[in-house]
């Protein structure tokens, strides 16, 4: 090769060049076949080890590492139906809240319990025994208000529960599950369910009964996991594209041809999560289409202002973390 | 505490996959172990230097003990079969064909192949900056060398395997003449 330019051009791939050396480089590499070719065998090289795949799907932590993970997370992961039904709970806050539910209903039950046993045969013997009113409760029917009266009197426990429930957690307070004197019917179940907000994280984790995941088969669990990492590196290396003085971006070879193979799958996945009803996954996916489309209909060499547009959309949508996230949690969904 | 333990998920969540790619790489292939060596590590840093560690420290520290103890494998020779092996089952992503199938499996053999032609300290900072997309500087945070080592380790690991890469093309177009 008559200019030996093959350091600088493993640098300028890197994004490792300082930009003056950068633009003269881009320069060269207009004019020289050579260098460029010798760049076009960087960018295949590196297209080749980024694609490789693992040969076996990440597994289960063994035991010491699984007790490690388990304090802060697999509490929430494995955590029982009644929480899934209830909709409550992410990696954080899920025990606090949850006992703080159970112990409602079983005090409700309790107090519920108590009441009619006393009540129903000597409703006069109960309003002798327990004269404290309590401001805003009825006194004019019978039958409804024995658990209410009873309740004022074993009475430290509404207010210790309303406590509890906004003290440590962190979530957000969520009116629908503070305690009311409504809740001291014993059905409180109903109310809770389809509260939680619908969360990227927490897409398909093993074991929902109304989860996507569960009638998803596992070859398209590991296929959407993998999807997703590969378009998070997509992005990612799209993110650090480098612009140049004379509007011109470098070389999107790898990128574009990167992004219409992801394409394909894209539409492919997205599909197949629609006719599942895995909304998330579906969701995350119909984002993530327009920007593969984007990039793989780039011109070899776009001008700045078209790879910054898409960049700023990449930015906008936080498409890089959500992908980041997703990947995690449905692969760990198809262990 | 319990906020110690949620960042270690989040940390083992994020980087788990990428660290079992890595030692694949590192290791020839040898997934089970990867993983197994990966497991690991994240094992080795709760022990002895979560708790020490400052903030964005940790996965450069991942990264050093994983490639410490794929070199300590390499060391070994033969590897022990490991109980873990039963514990995974292959994961294969299924294609459209078995002849796509097929290719892309020869893909990643040839891939694997060349990484493994090249020196322990050229391929590991090649697969920390081509998968892991790490700079020089973090690179060299963790192997414990200059940025200078770095830029040249990887550029000779380009070059090596370009030169590789295009004998073998020229043979294949040889014996297909």
């Amino acid at each position: 090769m008559g200019c030996d330019q093959t350091e600088k051009i493993s640098l300028l791939i890197d994004g490792e060049l300082a930009t003056e050396d950068a633009l003269s480089l881009e320069q060269h590499l207009s004019m020289c076949s050579q260098c460029d070719q010798v760049r076009a065998d960087f960018l295949s090289l590196r297209s080749q080890i980024s694609a490789y795949a693992p040969l076996l799907e990440p597994s289960k932590p063994r035991p010491a590492l699984a007790r490690v993970l388990s304090k802060s997370h697999t509490k929430s992961a494995q955590r029982g139906w009644l929480a899934r039904l209830l909709g409550v709970g992410d990696a954080h806050g899920f025990n606090t809240r949850f006992a703080t539910v159970a112990a409602l209903v079983l005090m409700t039950l309790a107090i519920g319990t108590i009441a009619f046993l006393r009540y129903r045969p000597l409703p006069e013997i109960v309003s002798n025994n327990f004269p404290v009113p309590r401001p805003g409760v009825s006194q004019s029917s019978g039958t409804p208000e024995a658990p209410d009266q009873l309740a004022g009197n074993f009475g430290r426990k509404p207010p210790k529960v309303q406590q509890r429930e906004t003290g440590p957690t962190r979530r957000k307070p969520n009116s629908r599950i503070k305690p009311t004197r409504e809740q001291s019917v014993p059905k409180p179940l109903p109310q809770f369910q389809n509260s939680a907000p619908p969360n990227y994280a927490l897409v398909n984790e093993p074991g929902g009964g109304n989860d996507p995941a569960s009638i998803r088969s596992g070859d398209t669990e590991a296929l959407t996991a993998r999807h997703f990492e590969q378009s998070e590196l997509l992005l990612r290396a799209f993110r650090n594209l480098r612009a140049t003085r004379a509007g011109r971006t470098t070389e999107i070879a790898y990128e574009r041809r990167r992004a219409q193979q992801l394409l394909y799958r894209n539409i492919m996945l997205r599909r197949e999560a629609d006719n599942d009803g895995d909304v998330q996954v579906a969701t995350l996916l119909s984002s993530l289409e327009p920007i593969l489309l984007d990039i793989a209909n780039l011109r070899d060499k776009p001008g700045n202002s078209e790879v910054q547009t898409i960049k700023e959309r990449v930015e906008r949508t936080s498409l890089v973390p959500l992908l980041q996230i997703n990947s995690v949690a449905v692969a760990r969904a198809n262990e | 505490m319990a906020s110690e333990d949620e960042e270690f998920t989040t940390l083992f969540q994020d980087f788990y996959p990428s660290l079992c790619r890595f030692l694949e790489c590192l290791l020839d292939g040898r997934a089970a172990l990867a993983q197994d060596l990966a497991q690991e590590s994240f094992l080795q840093l709760h022990r002895t230097a979560w708790s020490k560690l400052p903030p964005g420290e940790a996965r450069f520290w991942l990264y050093r003990v994983a490639r410490n103890l794929a070199i300590n494998e390499f060391r070994k020779g033969q590897t022990r079969s490991r109980s873990f092996e039963h514990l995974v089952k292959v994961m294969r992503p299924r294609r459209r064909n078995p002849e796509e199938e097929y290719e892309a499996q020869e893909q990643q053999r040839m891939v694997l192949e060349m990484l493994q032609s090249l020196p322990e300290g050229q391929r590991t900072a090649l697969l920390l900056r081509e998968q892991e997309q790490l700079s020089y500087r973090e690179i060299g945070q963790v192997l414990n060398i200059s940025e200078s080592k770095v830029k040249v380790d990887i550029f000779r690991a380009r070059t090596t395997l370009r030169e590789t890469w295009s004998r073998r093309n020229q043979a294949f177009s040889s014996r297909g003449h």
